[in-house]
């Protein structure tokens, strides 16, 4: 019996292109999303007003009605998506629909494709969780006849010696119109891969090697640069409803690196880049703690300007102020901070291309105030970022990822940075031995920082809360991070933890237990190094 | 105190290669990785022998491209991580000989950049789990020599953060995945005194949660992978008695699915073969009975590591 088989494939074929009409009907799609045929039949009864619901912007993709208690999933690093696509597409609920028709919705006015498969308008566009499985299927069987049938005829060129394609070509030219070239029929077959690879990318966002025959074919088109906006576009949909897939990720980074290449204007990359940073953070707000959207975030700076480097400093403080649990922005900044100091190499700014406007100059003099620091703007810089982490600290209570921050902070500062913002007192000490500062010029040192630890102790002293408890915790355990590292002898290369003094050690050690019992084992180890 | 359902996992590892619903499907890209932790989940359980060698090594042989690289499955490109699980497969078989290593060995090697670091494939995307992937498949095919090992390690050096911790390129945040495999490289590489142990430990036991589960990063919740990627760190480290085991242990069990098999990322979620792998090898480095040990940098049974470096037979 391959009466359904049949049918199956029928179908898969017609979703397949009507996919394309879609595209071609509205290149400008910029979002997706699986939903349940339910679901379908009410875009389509609601129109334009359904596209505030799910499953579009403003929910994570993954928590939909479709997918069954899925929590936070994590994403893998070694071995991609695992995690992250479990239970996507609630293999439950596709087993008990797959009886439902598919092709009765298909209307003739409009664009014609099939109503009970996709949903599009507003740029957005939807598809029947039922019809994904029909149309992967016939896509990759497409996508795998045609790359095959595309690798013979790139091979049999290459065999063919150049001189006599060329003739072949010119012998064509002169015929004119009655046979297909092998260069119509290759370009025919360019078409079809880009058709099939998208279909296969939107089901299957880790589909590498559709992704890879896309980056093949790309650069034959991208003579104009709008090609490879558009494929930006098209990784942005993917994202739209898997944030985490790394090869989409990866494949922006690719089609960045192709304009690069291409000598694309520094304005526009500065525009491109802005708005692959601004898309980050769209998705980080959606799907929070997303590793690999951030990395590619943490990429883009070592593409941009300095200027803009130091936007983004600034930009990203009030978002990161609403996200006070997001590792990732904290980090991000951390990345912008380095970045910055990195730049305090004399001839950064002469290398910059000139601004073109007044407007843009007196911009970029605004921002170069405070990101091409002499020493007393380094200071002002990270004395801002101190206190406004601290400020945090004291209003989120058990935050780990603003502790870590201030660890950061504290670490840099008193390893990296101090002596080199400080020429006078370089000079007092030319044998660079280390000095705590005069309080006066110390925002942050030692004793400041007890200091700090003990006013946020004593301030949920009576609170019994778990964020309480773990405010107590992250207290205790950045009191241990300042001992040891402010005793460090000022050796970068060889660092070290050191054990903080013999007459310290005592009262730290009963201050952790106290604050910390459960990790009784990883104090012990710290303090007695064993 | 829940017991370890040995019996059941096995059983439903097995049932994985023939399932065919959508989810089966969308993942069939990165079969021969998913192969990996099947078959090893089975090899710790004593039930390796159940399965035809023969049969997978030739569908392995399939997936390989001229030029020396496998893909993830048949009539897929190429790429550094399925190429490393080809090999950890093929190990686990006994099977090692029937590729040609030296064509392996310059795969990889022409993937490595100037700067040390490894690109996962043709297209140029770096990671350090590329370099993980690198050392460990060139180790197992003893072929270190044919990559440039100083660079290699001064990338993973320059990956390193403040926190002790790695990320997947210099700079990039401390992931415990990402640590896995610089730390895993780094031992491998004999160059493990650039980590600093107390520092790194630090931020590892800070993975696990009060109620024993260990996360990958901070203000993450816990997840069954992950007792993987810290502990295995933690013990290459030599700092692994710093956490409380017994805890993550029973964190463990209480992601198994007791009735049809199968360990999930947390308690109560739907079981997969990654986690399940991670879970079995999890157990397996924390000595829990009935299991064969692992080790932690190749992440292969230590009767398997035995074989291939001293040839010895188990
Ligand atoms: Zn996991």
């Amino acid at each position: 019996m391959d009466g359904p088989e049949e049918d199956n494939t029928t179908r898969g074929r017609v979703l397949l292109a009507d996919l394309d009409l879609i595209f071609l009907n509205d290149p400008l799609i910029d979002e997706l999303g699986f939903v349940h045929p339910s679901q379908l039949l009410s875009l389509h009864s609601d129109g334009a007003a359904a596209t505030s619901k799910p499953p579009f912007v403003g929910r994570t993709p993954k928590s939909s009605s479709l997918t069954s208690g899925s929590s936070n999933p994590e994403d893998e690093p070694y071995a991609h998506a695992d995690c992250s696509r479990k239970s996507e597409h609630g293999v439950d609920l596709i087993e008990n629909l797959e009886d439902l028709p598919i092709d009765e919705g298909l209307v003739q006015n409009g664009v014609p494709y099939d109503r009970m498969a996709f949903w599009s308008g507003e740029h957005k566009l939807a598809i029947s969780a039922v019809a994904l499985a029909p149309l992967y299927k016939s896509a990759k069987e497409a996508f795998t006849f045609s790359s095959a049938e595309y690798k013979k005829l790139c091979q049999a060129e290459e065999t063919a010696s150049s001189a006599a394609s060329q003739a072949l070509e010119a012998d064509m030219k002169h015929h004119g119109n009655g046979t297909v070239s092998p260069n119509q029929k290759k370009s025919a077959l360019e078409d079809s891969l880009m058709s099939y690879s998208r279909a296969l990318v939107l089901v299957n966002c880790d589909h590498a090697t559709a992704w890879n025959m896309r980056k093949r074919l790309l650069p034959k088109r991208a003579a104009d640069g709008d090609v490879l906006v558009a494929e930006l576009r098209l990784a942005g949909v993917v994202l739209s409803c898997a944030p985490k897939s790394e090869e989409t990720w990866a494949h922006r980074r690719w089609v960045i690196c192709q304009m690069i290449n291409n000598g694309v204007p520094r304005m526009k990359l500065d525009l491109i880049l802005e708005s692959e940073s601004k898309l980050v953070e769209a998705v980080a707000e959606r799907c929070p703690m997303n590793y690999r959207g951030w990395r590619h975030r943490g990429w883009l700076v070592t593409q941009m300007s300095f200027v803009q480097v130091a936007i983004e400093l600034y930009r990203t403080k009030l978002w990161a102020s609403l996200h006070v649990a997001d590792n990732c922005c904290f980090h991000y900044r951390r990345t912008l901070l380095l970045q910055l100091l990195k730049s305090q190499v004399p001839g950064i700014v002469e290398s910059r291309e000139l601004a073109a406007t007044a407007e843009e100059k007196e911009l970029n003099m605004r921002v170069l105030k405070v990101a091409l620091f002499d020493g007393s703007e380094t200071r002002a810089l990270w004395k801002e970022e101190v206190d406004w982490t601290k400020h945090l600290i004291t209003r989120y209570l058990g935050r780990e990822a603003l502790w870590l921050h201030l660890r950061f902070l504290f670490y840099y500062w008193r390893l990296h940075i101090r002596r080199t913002v400080s020429p006078a007192r370089a000079k007092e000490d030319p044998d660079g031995v280390q000095h705590e500062c005069d309080s006066k010029h110390t925002f942050i040192s030692m004793d400041s920082e007890q200091q700090f630890v003990s006013i946020c102790l004593s301030a949920c002293a009576s609170n019994l809360t778990e964020d309480a408890n773990k405010q107590r915790e992250f207290a205790a355990s950045y009191k241990l991070w300042v001992l040891m590292n402010g005793f460090q002898q000022q050796k970068q290369e060889s660092r070290r933890l050191s054990a903080p003094p013999v007459d310290k050690r005592d009262s730290i050690r009963m201050l952790l237990n106290d604050m910390a019992p459960h990790r009784s084992k990883l104090w012990e180890g710290l303090l007695t190094g064993s | 105190m829940t017991t370890f359902q040995l019996e059941k996992h096995v059983n439903y590892v097995k049932s994985l290669d023939k399932k065919s619903d959508f989810d089966s499907v969308v993942m069939e890209h990165l079969r021969m990785s998913g192969a990996y932790w099947g078959l090893t989940a089975l090899d710790l359980m004593h039930s390796l022998n159940d399965m035809d060698g023969e049969e997978i090594a030739a569908w392995i042989l399939k997936c390989q491209h001229d030029c020396g690289g496998f893909g993830g499955n048949i009539g897929h490109d190429p790429h550094i991580l399925y190429t490393l699980s080809a090999v950890q497969i093929l190990a686990l078989f006994d099977k090692l000989s029937v590729v040609d290593a030296d064509k392996i060995a310059k795969y990889i090697s022409g993937l490595q950049r100037e700067d040390g670091s490894f690109a996962g494939d043709e297209w140029g995307e770096i990671d350090t789990r590329f370099t993980y992937t690198a050392v460990s498949c060139l180790s197992l095919l003893k072929r270190l020599d044919s990559i440039n090992v100083e660079k290699a390690t001064d990338f993973l050096v320059r990956c390193r953060n403040f926190d002790g911790g790695f990320g997947c390129t210099p700079g990039a945040e401390s992931h415990a995945g990402q640590i896995f495999c610089c730390v895993g490289a780094l031992a491998i590489l004999g160059a493990l005194h650039h980590v600093d142990r107390d520092l790194l430990g630090w931020w590892l036991c800070e993975r696990q949660v009060k109620a024993g589960g260990l996360n990958g990063r901070p203000e993450k919740l816990p997840d069954v992978c992950y007792s993987w990627w810290v502990l295995s760190s933690l013990i290459i480290i030599d700092r692994a008695h710093w956490i409380s085991k017994e805890k993550l242990r029973d964190f463990i069990l209480n992601c198994q699915d007791q009735d049809r098999g199968g360990i999930s990322d947390a308690p109560d979620d739907a079981v997969d073969v990654f986690h399940t792998f991670f879970g079995v090898g999890g157990l397996s480095l924390l000595e829990y009975p009935g299991l064969k040990s692992i080790d932690p940098a190749y992440a292969l049974p230590v009767d398997v590591i035995d074989r291939v470096f001293y040839g010895q037979k188990s």
